[in-house]
């Protein structure tokens, strides 16, 4: 009953008001807005914590060798009120992430946004799943 | 001469009934002078919708936070007598050798300590800062002045939501039964620790908090754990939380994260092109 | 027959007319929201916050508004439950922002607005902690910082009003009691404030802050000599029109004045928990060192 009703909120919403946004982190100082790139992996794991939530994908390098990346995404309460939950994502979903490289040249990066199996986007406002992504119903 | 007959008891009898009647009625006065002596209980406040008025500021006199179990003291660290029920916590095996290797670590792996991170629940509730309980029909909010710490209790009746992640002061559902709050907590971050002694959880972590007011400054504070992944047993904690009663008391700030910042990164230099 | 149906009209329309006609003279009948047992309005419940910001005119070119707060598409206000037309256009053209200046130059005192600049020109990339955005280093927001993608929730008790902000997890316990300030040596970074009704109005006193809070993006820091007042009023079953008044000498030769909505959030919202510094990795990803072995 809960998801419908930030469903609906998220559809009613949202009187959008040009107020200069206060960044919570920064961005600018961490990563490069030089240096975009897009990686597609398999999810190992999602951490559901404030400021930002993690999002960590097996990526494998032309080499063959398996990197583990890990994705800074926004904060998770605006995913829960949209009706995103705990296993929506769970370990195993093949996902593409576009982001932003760290400074630190680490295979950390900030995620921009999200595109799973089915071409739903994490971060696109309204597109509540009623289904979690389960990794067998991928094509 | 022997008088007594049938019906009739001996004299002796009759005596020793009066006696005991007497003495258990001069009994019963002895034990009711002390009570005599404090005057009329006081009666607890409550709010308008006549449940016990648990507002105000509060804080454990107790050494707790340090151990929950008995200890000696150590250079800043306060001797304490256990407030678990039973005395020991009632680890597995495996977990309790991690207990002990959470204790020779924990001046640097102390989530709350070590990197002011929130204590969680229960811990928030002994930590040796006072706490502000705000009151409504529908909502109880703890406010700790440990690192401005806060968690929502829930007592509108909704269940703990479907499919949350954890969180650091978990999710609190309430309800009253009769004069008691009971506090149903799920959803608690498994990197908190139970105390600075290392002891710790799960994820499975679930715990029921009773406050019981006693009188209008004192309250009963129990928690009842139960993780299957770490111990043995449901176990208690039992302690009593005290009134903060100077005249504008309120919460200040302890703005932990923010002096730790200070001395960990103070001195330190951006490790990608700083401009000086 | 024609002249008394017309008589009759005549008279009919009159009657209609009249008590409009009346209450043209008189102001309309205000609203009045809901009480709480002491009579005052009751605002509680849950909000979303808007136009509490201070985006100043001919701002510098700040580094850290080049790229948007989180380069991800999320709503910049947090959901309300504002959806029917007739409140949706009671919450139009509110006003927002800076409001006295009207033209939005800050009074700046020169020496103040120079240090400041110079202050912008160390952020990126900070040259050391202190020039680290403060909300990214999950530093209390003070009254200007808290990110309105965060509800606010608030309840009120005999003698006192708390404004909740899901946003770091703060909370301003606002004494109506009567009590004073507390003394001078205790600096807080939300500051310390008492509140005092004026009819419907709650008008919160703000003083004792510290210097460690950020205004905006342009304006990264103030003084202790910080001093504010905030003015609640309920104007609408959905609607708080929200002014604050900011005076820092040390700043600005002149107050200041913003003005903000609290709209009524979505309903079944809730506060839920935003743990910063437990989640962040921007210190470790600035400096190269986390404090937990994790990190």
């Amino acid at each position: 009953m809960r998801t419908k009703l930030w469903v609906i909120a998220a559809a009613a919403g949202l009187l959008a008001i040009a107020v200069p946004a206060v960044a919570h982190h920064s961005f600018a100082a961490e990563f490069d807005a030089d240096r975009p790139i897009t990686v597609k992996g398999t999810v190992t794991k999602m951490d559901w914590v404030n400021p930002h939530s993690w999002i960590y994908i097996d990526v494998k390098d032309p080499s063959g060798k398996v990197v583990n990346w890990r994705f800074e995404m926004g904060p998770p309460n605006a995913l829960l009120r949209m009706g995103w939950r705990k296993d929506s994502i769970p370990a195993g979903t093949p996902v593409e992430i576009q982001g932003y490289r760290a400074k630190t040249g680490e295979p950390v990066a900030n995620a921009k946004q999200v595109k799973l199996p089915d071409g739903r986007e994490l971060f696109s406002g309204g597109s509540a799943p009623t289904l979690p992504v389960a990794p067998e119903s991928k094509q | 001469m022997n008088l007594a007959y049938g019906n009739r008891q001996s004299y002796d009898e009759r005596f020793m009934k009066k006696t005991m009647v007497l003495g258990f009625f001069l009994g019963t006065l002895l034990l009711a002078i002390p009570v005599w002596a404090q005057g009329p209980a006081r009666a607890i406040p409550r709010t308008p919708d006549g449940k016990p008025d648990l507002n105000g500021v509060w804080q454990v006199l107790n050494a707790a936070a340090w151990d929950l179990e008995d200890h000696n003291a150590s250079l800043r660290v306060p001797a304490g007598q256990s407030v678990v029920e039973g005395g020991e916590i009632p680890y597995q095996t495996a977990a309790l050798a991690k207990k002990k290797e959470n204790f020779q670590r924990r001046e640097s792996a102390d989530p709350a300590e070590a990197a002011c991170y929130m204590p969680g629940v229960p811990r928030a509730t002994y930590m040796p800062f006072p706490f502000e309980i705000i009151q409504n029909p529908k909502l109880i909010t703890m406010s700790y002045e440990f690192g401005h710490t806060r968690r929502s209790i829930f007592t509108d009746g909704t269940p703990h939501p479907d499919g949350f992640p954890d969180f650091w002061m978990g999710d609190s559902r309430g309800k009253w039964e009769g004069d008691t709050l009971v506090v149903d907590v799920t959803n608690l971050d498994e990197r908190t620790w139970l105390d600075h002694a290392g002891n710790h959880h799960s994820d499975a972590l679930h715990v029921v908090e009773r406050y019981t007011l006693m009188d209008p400054d004192h309250m009963l504070y129990e928690a009842a754990l139960e993780d299957p992944k770490v111990f043995t047993r449901p176990w208690k904690i039992s302690m009593p939380l005290y009134r903060r009663l100077e005249k504008n008391v309120k919460i200040l700030e302890y703005e932990c994260v923010q002096y730790l910042q200070e001395q960990k990164y103070g001195n330190a230099k951006p490790v990608v092109g700083a401009k000086p | 027959m024609k002249r008394t149906l017309l008589l009759i009209a005549v008279a009919t329309i009159l009657a209609a007319t009249l008590p409009a006609l009346q209450a043209q003279d008189q102001t309309p009948a205000k609203w009045s929201p809901p009480r709480t047992p002491d009579g005052h309005p009751d605002m509680q419940g849950m909000w979303a916050r808007r136009g509490a910001a201070m985006a100043e005119a001919n701002a510098p070119k700040s580094p850290l508004s080049e790229f948007g707060a989180t380069g991800q598409p999320y709503p910049t206000v947090f959901n309300t439950g504002v959806s029917t037309p007739q409140a949706a256009a009671a919450l139009t053209n509110r006003p927002s922002g800076i409001i006295e200046p009207a033209n939005r130059v800050l009074p700046w005192r020169p020496e103040a607005d120079a240090a400041r600049r110079e202050f912008l020109s160390h952020m990126i990339p900070p040259a050391s902690l202190k020039y680290v955005e403060a909300s990214a280093r999950c530093v209390p927001p003070g009254l200007l910082g808290g990110d309105d993608r965060h509800p606010y929730q608030i309840v009120q008790r005999p003698g006192s009003f708390v404004l909740m902000y899901e946003y770091n997890h703060v909370t301003r316990v606002i004494h109506t009691d009567g009590r004073l300030h507390v003394g001078p040596n205790i600096r807080l970074y939300m500051g310390d404030s008492i509140g005092r009704w004026e009819g419907d109005t709650l008008v919160v006193d703000t003083t004792n802050f510290n210097d460690k809070t950020s205004f905006s993006q342009t304006i990264p820091y103030h003084s202790e000599a910080l001093h504010t007042v905030e003015r609640f009023t309920m104007v609408d079953p959905n609607i708080i029109d929200y002014q604050l008044t900011i005076e820092d000498p040390k700043l600005f030769t002149a107050p200041i004045r913003i003005a903000g909505t609290f709209a009524a959030a979505a309903k079944g919202s809730e506060l839920m928990e935003f743990a910063c510094a437990e989640g962040s990795q921007t210190l470790p990803n600035i400096f190269g060192f986390g404090l937990f072995p994790e990190q």
